[in-house]
């Protein structure tokens, strides 16, 4: 049956609707669906009564949809975690703080500890800020998140219990590295800093440090998808 | 910030407030958009409730027991040109948790009472 075509924020709901229940168990699915569809027209009925103009109903919807999105996405991960095993979850929860300090938090911190020491020059602040930095990284990813066995390798190498296992020390190596690179990215951009004036370094620093921290979970996220299509692969040459 | 086990957030003390006022006006049942309505009238708000916030907070509801739902009949919905709709109706055990609830002026979200409580 092809009606008329619904109004632009009626679609864009549906469109949102459709995309935060993808991959939910059908019954819920389509109740959330159902249960908006039915809001929508008994919203445009209403506002047909009361005369209402449609620019403004359409603000009305449009305001109700991105108003709600949090929402829906937290009901969402709701409704997943809901299907699992409370230690499944608690796993994957644990798994994801520790991806976060990884790859974002520690990234981050250590990126602001070095530019501010690169400023203050000496070489001891420098190395004293490493240490410390190794320190507090080390203790805070150790009471956070506790061991987990994952694949993630630890900025800098920090591992407490790196052991002689061949992959942490693999990781210790790729850490050190990392670190390497990480002091010349920091001198580099420590260079480009100089001639700008306070007020203008401390937003070109904050939006760097945004910047980076976007970039490294974009990079992660897509190692993620590769990783994941390797082993579906590798899953299925070996049926 | 985690909530307490049990406890109802200011959105979902209102909801059982207007369930409460639509069940003694004769309207026992009522669907999503009618109750945001009325909670926009009562509180003589600006807005309607989010999408995402009204349904998450009926679904807590009802999983506190203190709400009850079902789809209406289909022929019905069909009779009218209309998608069917989700009725909600308020419990025994929710007219108690909003009698147990901390009074609030009009135009102000009440506060939180204990589900644990009822």
């Amino acid at each position: 049956m092809n009606g008329p075509r619904p109004p632009l924020p009626v679609r864009a709901a549906k469109g949102w609707v459709a995309i935060y229940t993808r991959g939910l168990p059908g019954e819920v699915r389509d109740a959330r669906r159902a249960e908006l569809r039915s809001d929508l027209f008994e919203h445009m009925r209403q506002a047909s009564s009361d005369g209402q103009g449609r620019l403004r109903w359409s603000l009305q919807v449009g305001g109700r949809v991105v108003r709600g999105m949090a929402d829906d996405l937290w009901w969402r991960f709701a409704q997943q975690a809901a299907g699992r095993p409370a230690t499944e979850v608690a796993e994957r929860r644990r798994r994801l703080l520790a991806w976060l300090f990884d790859w974002v938090v520690s990234p981050a911190a250590a990126f602001g500890v070095l530019l501010t020491a690169w400023f203050s020059a000496s070489a001891l602040r420098l190395a004293g800020a490493l240490v410390v930095l190794f320190v507090v990284l080390a203790v805070l990813r150790m009471r956070l998140v506790g061991p987990v066995d994952n694949d993630s390798a630890l900025m800098f190498g920090v591992e407490v219990k790196a052991g002689a296992d061949p992959g942490r020390l693999r990781r210790l190596w790729g850490g050190l590295l990392a670190s390497g690179l990480l002091l010349v990215a920091v001198r580099a951009y420590a260079a480009t800093l100089d001639p700008l004036r306070a007020p203008f370094r401390l937003v070109y620093l904050a939006g760097s440090l945004a910047s980076l921290g976007i970039l490294v979970s974009v990079l992660m996220l897509l190692n993620e998808y590769v990783r994941r299509w390797r082993r579906q692969r590798r899953g299925r040459s070996g049926e | 910030m985690r909530r307490k086990q049990g406890a109802l957030v200011p959105l979902e003390q209102a909801l059982l407030a207007v369930a409460v006022e639509l069940a003694k006006a004769g309207r026992p049942q009522f669907h999503g958009f009618a109750v945001a309505k009325e909670l926009m009238e009562r509180e003589a708000a600006r807005r309607l409730t989010a999408h995402g916030t009204l349904y998450k907070a009926l679904e807590r509801l009802e999983r506190a027991g203190l709400l009850t739902s079902h789809w209406e009949d289909p022929v019905v919905a069909a009779d009218e040109g209309r998608p069917r709709r989700r009725l909600y109706q308020v419990t025994a055990l929710g007219e108690r948790a909003l009698a147990r609830a901390p009074a609030t002026r009009p135009g102000q979200l009440p506060g939180r009472p204990r589900v644990a409580d009822t």
